[in-house]
């Protein structure tokens, strides 16, 4: 997916405490990088590749979070009134909700008067990016450099992307090609404009404002995201992807996607972010909501690379992410994919709501986390339709001084009969001072469902490190590969491109892990 | 209990009903004299500290995590009286009772509600040093038993747990069994816990089990409610598990509908050691049994065992919790429930290794059978793991009897009720058959077979009510 | 005694069964062969009666009895058993409380007292001898950890405990080696009264040379298509069964 040669040179050049020297290594009783193989090289001294930032005038508002504040976001984008209730109902519940405790998460206390709840990259042209000759050069410059051009003739073969940095869509490719088939893709600031009776239909549907505090939050603040919507019975041509890339400094992202899935229909949507590495915590909360109909299917896939923050802990970006999808229909498919590398802290639970009769989930999750970070990830699966399945496979792998928790909740209603759930969460551990927590949650009140749970905690092999040694493998690749094995179930699910991007991610994320 | 004597048993005052805490608190600032005159100093000692810890906890309410599976504060919401001035069972239960597991040899105590039954001790003699007593033994001037306050209640949640709390803050003459130093215990020692009162009632029971290195016992605790009456118990065991001590410690329950069972049970297992814990619920009403097992010492192991089988409106609720922070600590876990009719089944099972408890295995199994569609079963096996040389597993299943099993019993000829109820035994047998207590284990075998057939309702054990089959 | 006209089945909605039409007379074996898919198991399950399948069309007599009319427990009772080509693993349920209720629930059903448990454990040691079933299996849970060998020789003792009359051999032979094969076939053969039918169901000629058939159908596609005596088992065995398949429709 991305040119590595090229971003590994670019990025260096802009991180250079990046590197650990020899001497720290040593210190820490590492093996000392010696390889002469570049390969080799360059995964030992990556750490974060995405760390730059781009300098563009962006326009930032005050920070602080009012009424106000809400007004001044739903005026700025130029919206209806409907949608300037909506977010107020919201901003007033969310005062009366306290921040959630139960995530097994040591949450820096979060000053929501502190961040800034707008920042737009595009705002020196007025208008909103049309074409690319709108586009600031820094802009379309720092998605090169992530590996997402927004040349339409440059993209990656069958993909459509929507770009977002900060609160705003930069560009979506292919619009109009996919228009052709009847398909909507574009930012939900495009679509409230242009497509008002689909968003006000849908949205809050799946995640309503009071679903959490994390949610009443976004409801009232989001900015930017992508929405899509596939007609009846067209089975969407390309990949459609968005991108998130959270760039000002001191501000939130609340990024709000909505997807919504015609009966018969079919699409396949990737969603990649990153962010600048800054000493302070940035927060994203964002909401996904999907929609999927009768006999329609969805693959949504994440791969998370936020910005984890520093080896001891500081900065990095706290996802506190609402995913929520609704199988609406009979026989419809949703299908939840995550590799979650990066941030501080990852609280996040794709879900599925089974609702129509014969309707089938899977989620498959890799969560990797090391030096400091938290993640306490994992999903819901609430069957309420009669023959309605389910498949959780998740993968923790936990190294450095990292906590690393799955949490999900199967719940069977009693009319949903002849439900099946089947779970498997395993976690792997490559280190002493990290923690791998696994909390399922079953609730079943029907007598003819079957819901089985399974989980495994174990230690990397210490045979399988010593089989890949003596063979010649050194302890990081060999890591990285018996890792990238251990998290084969998933990483096959993904698209083809993102599962290569993923498996290098997992090398990455570990590197300095085993000593 | 008898009639007349109801107007001693202290009723909690219907003065602040509004928070259910409030009649306990007021109770017991009204009647702490009567209370402290008639208890063992073990529990007055203990008053301030427990008010205080339940006066700032109060009843959990259901955003509680370890409480989320049953409305506590429904369950002690009713009147209860208390027996606070001690007044004595005239029956002798020994007479009366007949307990369930008859081919069992083993030394029999009862307690009638809290109050151990001294009328009636078992005849054989105890091995030497052994005592099974009033918790007030140790306290008497002449008591040849030299143990410190620091052992007596050392693992008690009172702190940390409302109900255990509200245990201590009641409680007056609790239980003592202690194990000297190297003594194996032969024959099983059997207490049988009867519940008998002609008005609703709450009784409070403390057991404290101590059994020193290197000895060995095997505990059978029976729980049976004598009268067709509403009861409220609070139970508080303690087991400390010297080093390299083994215990076997069974808990059966056989009581009805109108009992209300919560039971706190906290253990510590020493290097080496070793504790078997099974609760089997049989009848009951509403039960919740909360089991902390703490992991010590080196090599330490512990199995806990759980069997419940519930219809009607029974609730259910097993809260386990393994703390590993020993190294090279085993434990193994396997919890099953029938759930049947509008019952409730509720499984939570905690295991937490700490960072330096390098080397531990731990299984956890839970499986159910939902048998209708107004039974409702919650299950939540929880690991949590700091240390990264371990291998811990858990699996939990919530299903329906296997399809082609039915079947080809079927085919062999066995009826669809019949080949169920095999079924559902065979579910049942794998915990049954972990006892190693054997003419236990082949009278559960028999009793579950019984309970299956709907011929074990409710208690049979005794003719106290009526109701039994004696 | 058995009688099976235009017997049409379902399987998830899908025809396996197209029209099978048999009769068997008391002591005839009958072999059946077919490829695989071709209806033989679907068939046997139609029999014993699995809830999986639906018949849709024709009928069953059984010693003039409405076979289909009844539970699969009456059809067991009535005399019908069925060799599984996968004995299912029942946890839990010993070989010992299994057969005690198998048998007493047959015993019931005729109007007999039920066995006591002497009476009932020296039978289940009689019978155990003729399939040379080791003790020890018979006081394991139902075919639990039970090798391939072992499950087929326990069916074979079951029948020898239930005595039925008409035996359903559901590729018996399959997963045995030379030695259990002989017992297995040996035994049945024992448990074999003049009155005794079977239906065997094999790929192999080999189980067929111990049983001695005295028909032999070939499946194909739901129906039967071509019976003959023992020596189409033995060109079934030499040109395998696509001559059948290329046969004139009228000659079949």
């Amino acid at each position: 997916m991305i040119n590595t040669d090229d971003i590994e040179q670019k990025a260096g050049e802009q991180q250079p405490s990046a590197r650990p020297d020899a001497a720290e290594l040593q210190a820490a009783g590492e093996r000392q990088p010696e390889g002469q193989n570049a390969f080799v090289r360059s995964v030992v001294d990556k750490t974060y590749e995405y760390g730059f930032t781009t300098d563009v005038e962006t326009e930032v508002i005050d920070r602080g979070l009012t009424e106000d504040t809400v007004r001044l976001i739903s005026q700025k984008k130029g919206e209806p009134d409907w949608l300037l209730e909506f977010r107020l109902k919201a901003f007033r519940y969310w005062l009366t909700q306290e921040q959630p405790t139960w995530g097994h998460l040591k949450m820096p206390e979060i000053d929501y008067q502190a961040i800034s709840y707008y920042a737009d990259p595009t705002a020196k042209k007025k208008s909103g990016p049309k074409s690319l000759e709108e586009i600031d050069p820094e802009l379309m410059k720092t998605f090169d450099k992530l590996g997402i051009p927004l040349e339409e003739r440059l993209a990656l073969s069958g993909t459509a992307v929507d770009a977002v940095m900060d609160s705003v869509s930069v560009k979506t490719t292919f619009r109009e090609k996919l228009a052709e088939q009847g398909i909507i893709f574009c930012s939900i600031s495009e679509a409230v404009r242009e497509h008002p009776e689909l968003v006000r239909k849908y949205l809050g549907s799946v995640v309503p404002y009071r679903d959490n505090f994390f949610a009443a939050l976004n409801s009232a603040v989001f900015s930017d995201g992508s929405f899509v919507y596939i007609p009846k019975g067209v089975r969407c041509p390309m990949e459609l992807s968005t991108y998130f890339r959270i760039n000002a400094q001191g501000t939130g992202q609340f990024e709000r996607t909505l997807i919504v899935c015609d009966e018969d229909a079919y699409v396949s949507y990737l969603e990649g972010c990153t962010a600048p590495m800054r000493d302070e915590n940035q927060l994203h909360a964002a909401i996904v909501e999907i929609v999927v109909e009768a006999r329609a299917e969805v693959k949504y896939s994440t791969v998370q690379n936020w910005y984890p923050g520093d080896k001891d802990g500081r900065g990095g970006v706290l996802n506190l992410v609402t995913k929520r999808g609704l199988l609406r229909g009979q026989d419809s498919k949703l299908s939840w994919t995550q590799v979650e590398t990066g941030s501080a802290i990852t609280w996040k639970y794709p879900s599925c709501v089974l609702a129509g009769e014969g309707s089938q989930a899977e989620f498959y999750s890799v969560a990797v986390t090391n030096n400091h970070q938290q993640a306490d990830t994992g999903t819901k699966m609430i069957h309420l339709a009669p023959r309605t399945r389910s498949t959780i496979i998740s993968k923790g792998i936990s190294a450095g001084r990292s906590q690393n928790s799955y949490r999900g909740l199967v719940r069977v209603a009693a009319k949903a009969e002849g439900a099946r759930n089947y779970s498997s969460c395993d976690s792997l551990l490559l280190s002493s001072a990290c923690g791998a927590h696994t909390f399922p949650y079953m609730d079943v009140q029907n007598p003819t469902a079957v819901v089985e749970h399974e989980a495994t905690t174990s230690k990397i092999s210490e045979d399988q490190l010593f089989y890949c040694q003596q063979r010649g493998i050194p302890q990081e690749e060999a890591v990285g590969l018996i890792v990238n094995g251990y998290a084969k179930d998933v990483l096959q699910k993904l698209p083809m491109e993102f599962a290569v991007e993923a498996q290098k991610l997992l090398s990455v994320s570990l590197e300095g892990t085993v000593g | 209990m008898q009639n007349s004597q109801s107007a001693t048993v202290t009723a909690p005052s219907q003065e602040g009903r509004a928070g259910g805490e409030a009649q306990y608190i007021d109770l017991f600032r009204s009647e702490r004299a009567l209370l402290d005159a008639h208890s063992t100093p073990f529990f007055n000692e203990r008053r301030e500290a427990a008010l205080a810890a339940f006066e700032r906890m109060g009843f959990p309410s259901r955003k509680v995590e370890r409480y989320r599976y049953t409305d506590v504060a429904a369950a002690f919401a009713p009147d209860y009286g208390l027996n606070l001035s001690r007044l004595r069972i005239p029956a002798n239960p020994y007479e009366a009772f007949r307990c369930d597991v008859p081919n069992l040899s083993t030394s029999v105590y009862f307690v009638v509600n809290d109050q151990l039954f001294k009328e009636a001790l078992p005849k054989a003699k105890l091995p030497e040093g052994v005592v099974v007593d009033s918790l007030a033994a140790p306290f008497l001037e002449d008591s040849p038993l030299e143990l410190g306050r620091s052992v007596l209640g050392g693992l008690s949640a009172l702190d940390s747990d409302p109900i255990s709390a509200l245990n201590a803050m009641l409680g007056q003459e609790g239980l003592l069994i202690y194990i000297p130093a190297g003594v194996r215990v032969e024959r099983p020692i059997q207490v049988v816990n009867i519940l008998r009162s002609a008005v609703p009632l709450m009784v409070n029971r403390h057991v404290q089990i101590i059994v020193e290195a290197g000895a060995e016992v095997q505990l059978l605790f029976c729980d049976h409610a004598a009268d067709d009456q509403d009861f409220l118990a609070t139970q508080t065991v303690e087991v400390r598990v010297g080093e390299g001590a083994r215990v076997e410690l069974y808990e059966l329950e056989e009581t009805h509908a109108r009992c209300r069972r919560f039971s706190n049970l906290t253990a510590d297992v020493a290097a080496g050691a070793h504790l078997t814990h099974a609760t089997l619920t049989l009848t009951c009403g509403i039960t919740r049994n909360q089991t902390d097992v703490v992991l010590s010492g080196r090599g330490a192991s512990v199995n806990l065992y759980g069997c419940a089988i519930a219809d009607g409106e029974q609730h259910v609720d097993n809260n386990t919790l393994i703390d590993h922070r020993a190294p090279g600590c085993k434990s193994r876990e396997l919890y099953k429930y029938v759930v049947d009719e509008q019952s409730t089944g509720a499984f939570a099972g905690r295991v937490l290794v700490r960072e330096e408890a390098q080397q531990t295995e731990s299984q956890e199994t839970n499986a159910n059978l939902v048998c209708t569609p107004e039974a409702r079963m919650y299950t939540q096996p929880m690991l949590e793991i700091y240390a990264d040389d371990v291998q811990c597993s858990h699996g939990s299943t919530v299903g329906q009897m296997n399809d082609d099993a039915l079947f080809y019993m079927r085919q062999r000829g066995i009826s669809e009720a019949e080949a169920r109820l095999l079924l559902k035994q065979a579910f049942a047998s794998e915990v049954i058959n972990q006892i190693t207590l054997t003419p236990l284990r082949d009278r559960l075998h028999y009793l579950i077979d019984k309970r299956f057939r709907g011929e074990l309702s409710h208690c049979t054990s005794c003719r106290m009510c009526g109701k039994g089959s004696l | 005694m058995l009688e099976i006209k235009n017997l049409h089945a379902t399987v998830g909605g899908k025809e396996i069964l197209k029209g099978i039409d048999l009769t068997i007379k008391p002591g005839e074996i009958h072999a059946l062969m077919g490829q695989n898919g071709a209806g033989k198991s679907t068939l046997s399950n139609v029999l014993v009666g699995h809830p999986a399948y639906t018949v849709t069309e024709g009928s069953v007599l059984f010693n003039g009895k409405d076979l289909l009319a009844m539970s699969p427990d009456e059809r067991a009772h009535e005399g019908l058993f069925l060799s599984f080509q996968q004995p299912v693993e029942i946890p839990g349920v010993s070989m010992v409380n299994f057969m005690r209720a198998a048998l007493n629930a047959k015993r019931k059903y005729q109007g007999l007292d039920p066995l006591d448990a002497t009476a009932f454990l020296k039978l289940m040691r009689e019978r155990r001898k003729i399939v040379e079933l080791d003790g020890k299996l018979a006081n394991r849970s139902v075919n639990e950890g039970f090798s391939g060998g072992e499950k087929k020789r326990n069916e074979i003792f079951q029948m020898a405990m239930l005595e039925p009359t008409m035996c359903i051999l559901d590729e018996t032979d399959s997963g045995l080696d030379v030695d259990a094969l002989r017992i297995v076939a040996e035994g049945f053969n024992k448990l074999r009264t003049p009155e005794t039918s079977a239906i065997v169901i094999t790929h192999y000629q080999r189980l067929l040379d111990y049983l001695k058939p005295d028909f032999v159908h070939v499946l194909l596609g739901g129906r039967i298509v071509k019976t003959g005596g023992p020596e189409l088992a033995m060109e079934i065995e030499q040109r395998g069964f696509d001559w059948i398949k290329t046969l004139p429709s009228s000659s079949i």
